[in-house]
């Protein structure tokens, strides 16, 4: 039992996906399905969809895995599955799944906050990794900074208080007719352009500890209809202006929170939008300024994933924090329960 | 063969432990909703530790997401298990409680609630097997008795106006046994 082996089941978005995680930070198997070619043709993720993909492949997926990494249900520990935050109907099909399996094979169940998953997963790649840090979660479902003290012990400093930043992204390339999933598109556009449309940075400098994204992508959106007839050349350049325009409002709401929280030993960026190399560099150079050390995990680690369920069930498993099979799925579920509600949105976490 | 039968695609949370025609346990409750919640606890109460043979899970057409929670929920035990798992249609399950209520019909009009005010079913003969689903406008009127909850949406009179019964599914022929993928009846 020293070096404890979970098996994690993620399905709360548009990726099935499973993985088998051990304590040493060992991955013995895993699988992420993405449902793409599903979404495409919608210019977005279609709840109804993703819960039938969901459905159809999870079982066979959990087979493969345990196959390929040569271990039978016997041989793990406990069965960690997200059970919210997320489209109900998929964190459904996971959940239901993870409550099965650890009940027919009498393991305890692990129901994980898909947040904490994110939280924690910096964690999983880095083992010199301390609590407390700074962690600024970015994907197309949430925008937050939160103080990440311990093993279920989260600070949210702040929180979007209209879109995430990923679905600013996403919108913004949808905008742009720069295709689907609308993050990696407008990235690589924005290689090729130069950010020469001036475009608001919402709340910057603000001493509110938010975000806002809903009028910088408004602002695209009326930068994109003022051209008749535009060029590549013009696209890539209002996607160069949107991507430094979010990156902006990233660092001055970190560095605002950095301010906040002097014992933190890192500066951490996790989820999708942490896949975006410009806001990688940015960051990496607003640490450095703060003489701290930034941790940003590996792309795969940063999109959602099985491993990082597991790697949140190992962390909860080792502090003997487990779930009984009632145990609901949520389809939201604040990481801190004890944070204000903020104006505008603020509803996803 | 012992086998555990699941049926989540109505308002109903039905499971039952079944050899044959014998229903050696059951459990039967209108939740509604919270299949999610409530499937696994009920099951491991209704086992006792017992572990089937099989599984038998009603794929629908019902409400989609209790069909998937029930699919999910039977794939995750067989592969656990390392039992087969089949699917089952839930008009197969309405129409084997419609002939145990009526000994004396040779045919019956299976139909199940599919949700917002719509009716979905089959005409079944005594082999259980539902050839297709589909939603239905109306009743037929060819004289065929009807069965299941959907026949009181049409205010119509029935052999019975039950959800899907899990309970039941010990007596479905294996010709009447399905892969254990969800069946949407509006698609």
């Amino acid at each position: 039992m020293h070096n404890p082996l979970v098996l994690g089941i993620e399905s709360s978005c548009d990726e099935t996906a499973v993985a088998l995680v051990r304590a040493d930070r060992t991955i013995l198997a895993q699988r992420i399905a993405s449902q793409n070619e599903a979404h495409e043709r919608f210019g977005g993720v279609v709840p109804e969809l993703a819960a039938r993909a969901h459905a159809d492949r999870l079982a066979p997926m959990l087979a493969e895995v345990l196959d390929e990494a040569g271990v039978s249900l016997a041989d793990i520990d406990a069965i960690a599955g997200t059970a919210g935050p997320g489209l109900i109907g998929g964190v459904m099909v996971g959940l239901v799944t993870a409550k099965a399996l650890a009940m027919a094979a009498a393991k305890p169940l692990i129901a994980v906050n898909h947040l904490e998953g994110h939280a924690l997963s910096p964690r999983l790649a880095n083992a010199a990794l301390h609590f407390p840090y700074l962690l600024l979660l970015v994907s197309g479902g949430h925008c937050q900074l939160l103080c990440v003290e311990g093993v279920g012990r989260y600070r949210r400093l702040a929180t979007t208080i209209d879109d995430a930043v990923g679905e600013a992204f996403d919108k913004s390339a949808k905008l742009l007719g720069l295709g689907f999933p609308g993050g990696p598109a407008l990235e690589r556009a924005a290689r090729a352009g130069t950010p020469r449309f001036a475009l608001p940075r919402p709340l910057v400098g603000s001493d509110e500890p938010h975000f806002s994204f809903a009028g910088l992508k408004s602002a695209v959106l009326r930068a994109r209809a003022a051209m008749a007839a535009p060029t590549a050349h013009d696209i890539a350049d209002l996607a160069a202006s949107f991507q430094q325009a979010a990156c902006d409002c990233l660092v001055d709401r970190t560095a605002r929170a950095l301010a906040q929280v002097p014992e933190v030993t890192a500066l951490v960026v996790a989820g999708g939008v942490a896949a975006n190399q410009s806001i990688r560099g940015a960051l990496a150079d607003l640490a450095a300024a703060h003489g701290l050390p930034f941790v940003a995990p590996p792309m795969w680690l940063c999109t959602d994933n099985g491993a990082m369920i597991a790697w949140a069930g190992v962390e909860r498993f080792l502090a003997g924090d487990i779930d009984d099979l009632n145990a609901p799925a949520r389809p939201r579920w604040p990481l801190d329960p004890a944070a204000e509600a903020v104006r505008g949105a603020g509803v996803k976490a | 063969m012992r086998t555990l039968a699941i049926s989540t695609s109505s308002p109903a949370l039905s499971i039952a432990l079944v050899d044959g025609a014998a229903v050696l346990a059951r459990h039967h409750a209108l939740i509604g909703r919270g299949h999610a919640e409530a499937l696994v606890p009920a099951v491991q109460a209704l086992l006792a530790g017992r572990v089937p043979g099989r599984i038998l899970v009603d794929v629908g057409p019902g409400s989609y997401t209790g069909i998937r929670i029930g699919i999910a929920g039977a794939r995750a035990l067989g592969l656990a298990w390392g039992v087969p798992v089949h699917g089952i249609s839930a008009l197969s399950l309405v129409a084997a409680q419609g002939f145990a209520a009526d000994a004396g019909l040779s045919q019956l009009w299976a139909l199940i609630d599919a949700g917002r005010g719509q009716v979905a079913g089959a005409r079944l003969g005594r082999d259980l097997v539902a050839g297709g689903h589909g939603l239905l406008a109306g009743p037929a009127d060819d004289g065929v008795a009807l069965a299941g909850a959907g026949a009181l949406l049409w205010g119509r009179p029935a052999v019975h106006g039950d959800h899907p019964d899990a309970g039941f599914a010990g007596v479905l022929p294996d010709a009447a046994l399905l892969s254990p993928q969800a069946l949407y009846a509006g698609d």
